[in-house]
């Protein structure tokens, strides 16, 4: 009897250890920009590129449709073949769901979870603003820093790289505005003694918590393996997998890109490189399997890509800056938004709200804003230059990249 | 004995300052923080104060020490609670 309250110890020893090893501390960036890169060449043998905001705007269509708006006879959401879907139970829905739960089991695993309020009701509109801003430009260019960027160069366009020069534009103007707001306000400081302990949940607490959120995902994984596809199950699996990795390596486009602003610190920028790179190397492979010869021109729609888009047109610059500027403004890109919900920002949950709002906005713009801006020539790399001449100027693009900001790093 | 009624005594001078940035989500830690530095850069060299950043947002655990040891100070980190943390600049 007693031996076997020894062994039960030991064991709980053991695996609080192994615990300690993957939440204890947090994941070098690297890493996680390996898995991402990893993760997305999975989803897309699975079904397709990583991506959030085509998913999450059907939902702004379908709360609309059920209040009583025509929304399915609106030409955004006609050219969406899956808005005719059951609600929520399709892939992407999936993920999405996927992603806050598992950043909210990991958060909590790492005792990293709370619910945040914020300072006052002016973030939350500024939360709202910026999440309005990012909803109208993600869907301008057909994606959000995911799908317009961290998919679509891999998928050798060059509308991604646009987009990635006006995320960086939007997100510049952001930081600048923070600063000069904050500037102008004092920031808040009292003797020690006074400020008051707030009632965070203890670690027991947070264990228990995490594991609420691991019964919930394999009730969910149940839920979806009885009412949908298979398919559906393994991206809802994906999607957790990705919200434990950006959870745990603080995988996010807004502090990639305050980090190199104001600290000259690039760790998250070079880690969005390595995603890059690794699903370039695997998109690629997979796309050469669907389509040898690239001469045919544009990507056939088996290949399931749809983030490339036209560079010469004003929609991935003019998007990606509107995306930047509001992902600064809400504090989280796509993916950074959902992972902070799972961490329990109020804040964030109001600026998913804002996107929901801004997806209305640009639906009811797509009638005239498609025919007379958004249909253009796409560019896709393999086209001109065939398979090796595209893979290695990608490659290579992204490589000097990662050079320069190292040398930029180094220089400050 | 003595030696802690010594160290009291040096301490008398010593301000402690506490800025609270729980809620705050990235830039508005980091920023926020540089600027408070900055404001008391000379009385911080001299060691004249001690600022304590109470913070709730994961990434400003690395960022705001990362920022404040370029600028030549010295930082501490410790856990105060769950997702809670106080960072140190002296």
């Amino acid at each position: 009897m007693g031996n076997n309250r020894k062994m039960k110890m030991r064991m709980r020893e053991a695996l609080r250890e192994d615990l300690e090893k993957i939440f204890g501390k947090a994941w070098p960036a690297w890493l996680g920009g390996l898995l991402v890169g990893m993760f997305n060449v999975f989803e897309y043998i699975i079904k397709k590129p990583w991506g959030i905001t085509s998913a999450t705007s059907r939902w702004s269509g379908w709360i609309l449709n059920s209040f009583g708006v025509d929304t399915p006879n609106w030409l955004y959401f006609q050219q969406m073949k899956t808005f005719q879907n059951i609600p929520f139970l399709y892939d992407g829905d999936a993920i999405n769901v996927g992603v806050v739960l598992g950043a909210f089991i990991a958060a909590s695993l790492s005792y990293e979870f709370a619910i945040r309020r914020a300072r006052s009701n002016r973030v939350y509109m500024q939360a709202f603003a910026g999440g309005i801003l990012m909803g109208y430009g993600a869907r301008l260019c057909n994606g959000c820093n995911l799908g317009a960027l961290i998919c679509s160069i891999p998928s050798l366009s060059l509308s991604g790289w646009i987009f990635w020069l006006g995320l960086a534009l939007g997100a510049y103007i952001g930081i600048k505005f923070i600063v000069w707001q904050i500037t102008r306000m004092t920031v808040s400081s009292r003797p020690m003694s006074t400020t008051e302990k707030r009632s965070g949940l203890n670690e027991q607490r947070q264990t228990i918590i995490g594991l609420t959120g691991i019964l919930a995902a394999v009730a969910i994984t149940l839920f979806y393996s009885y009412f949908t596809k298979a398919e559906v199950v393994i991206l809802f699996l994906i999607g957790l997998a990705f919200g434990v990795i950006v959870q745990r390596s603080r995988f996010c486009f807004v502090t990639s890109f305050k980090d190199v602003f104001i600290s000259r610190d690039a760790t998250i920028f070079k880690a969005i490189i390595i995603a890059m790179l690794v699903a370039t190397i695997g998109f690629s492979l997979i796309m050469y399997k669907l389509v040898p010869d690239p001469s045919i021109g544009e990507l056939p729609a088996h290949a399931k890509i749809n983030n490339i888009g036209s560079p010469f047109g004003i929609p991935h610059l003019v998007g990606g800056i509107l995306f930047g500027l509001g992902m600064t403004l809400a504090g989280g890109c796509a993916s950074g938004t959902l992972y902070r919900m799972g961490e329990g920002y109020v804040s964030l949950w109001v600026a998913f709200l804002g996107t929901l709002v801004g997806y209305v906005f640009i639906a009811h713009n797509w009638q005239w804003l498609y025919p007379n801006l958004l249909e253009g020539t796409k560019v896709w790399l393999p086209r001109y230059l065939g398979w090796g001449g595209s893979v290695f100027l990608t490659l290579s693009a992204l490589m000097g990249v990662y050079a320069l900001i190292t040398y930029w790093e180094a220089s400050g | 004995m003595e030696h802690k009624l010594a160290n009291q005594h040096t301490e008398e001078e010593l301000e402690e300052e506490a800025i609270d940035l729980r809620g705050d989500v990235c830039p508005y830690p980091l920023i926020m923080a540089i600027k408070r530095v900055s404001e008391v850069e000379d009385r911080l060299r001299a060691g004249r104060i001690v600022l304590k950043f109470i913070v709730d947002h994961p990434p400003s655990t690395k960022s705001i020490p990362r920022e404040a040891k370029k600028r030549g100070h010295q930082t501490e980190i410790e856990k105060t609670g769950a997702a809670e943390w106080v960072i140190t600049v002296k």
